[in-house]
């Protein structure tokens, strides 16, 4: 990745330089050697930190929501999977498109990620960025596994007992402190305000010894998200307990499929199938009263 | 007179502590689904039990710390029920004893710490009681770990200020030597099972803190330099704030009052809060005297690095390293003591 890094650089000093941007989001080196991690340049000097490799998992799309990001000129940089969640959120009215300037880059997949085995939309589309960067000796895109094969869990999962499958999520769920890490990193997860973070709801229970609020908590959540979801695989891996959302967003995503036919968030357009209401669509809580 | 006494394996002290079951409830550090963090003995798969040597004895503290044994992430205070209009208050049934096998120096630096505010007058009594009824075992790591910063904080990762120490005797054998009156007790109940012998204490390591230990005071008054640094500003961009660095900080100890009804029963418990949430310091009427993330994530810090060394005396860090670990976007007490001048970080 060293060739878009460098390019990356050069990019973001000449629009910083310019003045053409207020500031360049992407990433830098971490703490940790082996994981690199969000940053903001607002200098060209600052530009010369940026880098992009194939731990450059976070997705930078969300922090545009950011007080600190919403009046200024932002550059950013974006995989494909980030860029849909961008598309979204200009195509919902959330962001202004002419306040970016897009880098997209091209997406060679994150290390240890089911999502980008199976990836189809690795790098944004050329007409949707100002510029596309990538590696001029990209020996072309990585086989791509099929979802089955990208997701074996899910497989060994519907193939459980409902006692065992009951077992598995209750061990999982077990585990989860609330800590919202997995809402926070999620690039779709966009309300203005959480129906999770309301002063003493009724609907839910702060508690984090009730398992039944996290598995509340975690399927509502999955249900905001599952036709929305671009596949980042952030909520799994940024989850300090290691808990599978994902399974439970893509197992989701696939029920979405039968029912509605293929949608894929911020490639199709909107309204994504659970954000309207059409006469046709399966009723599954019957349509003559109750 | 302290007796130290040998066992002959790990799982030789384990059967003995499942054979106090009915006295004390045993948690130990283990993994499940690739993460590490204390379980209960009788509720471990085979697997789980097999995983607490290299858990315990790891270079590492586990995922989760040992402060949820004193403060536990949710914990009642009060069970009431209604009956027509009488409302009357049920009796909480109290937790028994409990031996945690296997704490490391850090995690047991950092109960210290949060004893100076739980166990300061007006005492917390639901603390205390728990702390009352725990015997910690220490593990301590062999060297400094990977990511960890114990020394910096004046904390030997080789000493540790227990009830009982358990060390790796030769072979398979561990080695438990008392340091406290419980530790003592436990280790006569032990005896009294048959399955020990009594052993040689092995010689403790002094341990080496003094190596580049930071100076409480002059962290607290750098901090106090700090206060409008742009850098507060400039981290809080990439802030998620999620509650990540709070609930897995074995220092961190902010926690909400809140109730709970059903229909004609109810609880007010206490669960674990985050100042990195944005309805934490939230008013009723709307005003938030923090709004802002950076407002957030500059508190967070200096309770750590400033507040905290103002009113005990301390610096309310361990060195644990689990806020650069876990962190997704790589915020920690070393970007802030970088800033400081001192970088911490060792890996």
């Amino acid at each position: 990745m060293r060739k878009i890094t460098e390019a990356l650089r050069e990019v973001a000093t000449k629009l910083l330089h310019s003045s053409e941007v207020d500031l360049v989001l992407g990433y830098t080196r971490g703490e940790k050697a082996k994981a690199s991690v969000p940053y903001v340049a607002t200098t060209p000097e600052e530009a010369a930190n940026l880098c992009f490799d194939n731990t450059s998992s976070k997705a930078l799309s969300k922090y545009l929501l950011q007080d600190s990001f919403v009046a200024k000129k932002t550059a950013l940089v974006l995989k494909g999977c980030d860029y849909r969640a961008v598309k979204m959120m200009i195509d919902e009215n959330r962001i202004e498109r002419g306040q970016l300037y897009l880098i997209g880059v091209s997406c060679q997949g994150m290390e240890n990620s089911p999502f980008c085995q199976s990836c189809q939309h690795k790098s944004p589309p050329a007409e949707g960025v100002d510029i596309l960067l990538s590696e001029d000796d990209a020996t072309g895109e990585r086989i791509a596994k099929s979802l089955q094969e990208a997701f074996p869990e899910i497989e060994k999962i519907e193939r459980m007992s409902e006692d065992e499958r009951f077992e598995y999520w209750k061990r999982q769920f077990s585990r989860c402190k609330r800590c919202y890490t997995c809402r926070n990193a999620c690039p779709v997860c966009t309300c203005r305000v959480c129906m999770f973070d309301r002063e003493n709801p009724d609907y839910i229970d702060a508690a984090k010894d009730q398992l039944a609020q996290h598995q509340f908590y975690h399927i509502i959540r999955s249900f905001h998200v599952s036709d929305r979801c671009v596949g980042c695989g952030q909520c799994a891996r940024v989850c300090p307990e290691g808990v599978p959302l994902h399974l439970l967003h893509q197992k989701l995503q696939r029920e979405l499929h039968k029912f509605y036919g293929s949608y894929k968030a911020g490639v199709d357009e909107l309204p994504n199938p659970l954000s309207h209401a059409h006469k046709n669509e399966p009723d599954f809580f019957g349509k003559v009263g109750r | 007179m302290n007796t130290t006494i040998r066992s002959t394996t790990l799982e030789n002290l384990l059967a003995a502590c499942d054979r106090l079951a009915n006295k004390y409830r045993t948690f130990a550090p283990t993994s499940e689904d690739g993460v590490t963090g204390f379980r209960p003995l009788d509720q471990m798969t085979k697997e789980q039990r097999q995983a607490i040597e290299e858990t315990a004895f790891a270079n590492k503290p586990t995922v989760g710390s040992i402060k949820s044994f004193f403060f536990p992430d949710s914990e009642i205070y009060i069970k009431f029920s209604r009956q027509g209009r009488k409302v009357e208050q049920m009796e909480l049934e109290g937790m028994g004893p409990q031996i945690i096998l296997g704490a490391k120096p850090c995690d047991i630096k950092s109960v210290e710490l949060i004893d100076k505010v739980f166990l300061a007058e007006p005492v917390d009594s639901l603390y205390q009681d728990k702390r009352q009824k725990t015997i910690v075992v220490a593990t301590v790591c062999g060297e400094v770990g990977e990511g960890c910063s114990c020394r910096e904080f004046g904390i030997s990762p080789v000493v540790a200020a227990a009830d009982l120490m358990m060390q790796k005797g030769s072979g398979d054998e561990i080695i438990l030597t008392p340091e406290t009156a419980k530790g003592e007790e436990l280790v006569k109940e032990l005896l009294a099972l048959g399955s020990f012998a009594i052993a040689k204490p092995l010689p403790l390591s002094a341990g080496d803190t003094a190596v580049d230990q930071l100076s409480a005071e002059e962290v607290q008054n750098r901090m106090d330099e700090l206060f409008n640094s742009p850098l507060w500003d400039k981290l809080a961009m990439t802030c998620l704030g999620c509650g990540t660095c709070t609930y897995y900080c074995p220092t961190c100890h902010c926690y909400d009052i809140r109730d709970f009804n059903r229909r004609d029963q109810g609880v007010r418990y206490r669960t674990w809060d985050s100042c990195m949430f944005s309805n934490f310091t939230n008013m009723a009427g709307g005003h938030n005297p923090r709004p802002t993330r950076s407002d957030r994530l500059r508190n967070r810090f200096f309770h750590k690095l400033n507040y905290f060394v103002k009113k005990q005396g301390e610096l309310a860090c361990v060195g644990c390293g689990r806020c650069a670990e876990l962190c997704p976007v790589g915020i920690s007490i070393s970007s802030v003591l970088k800033e400081i001048g001192r970088d911490v970080h060792v890996s």
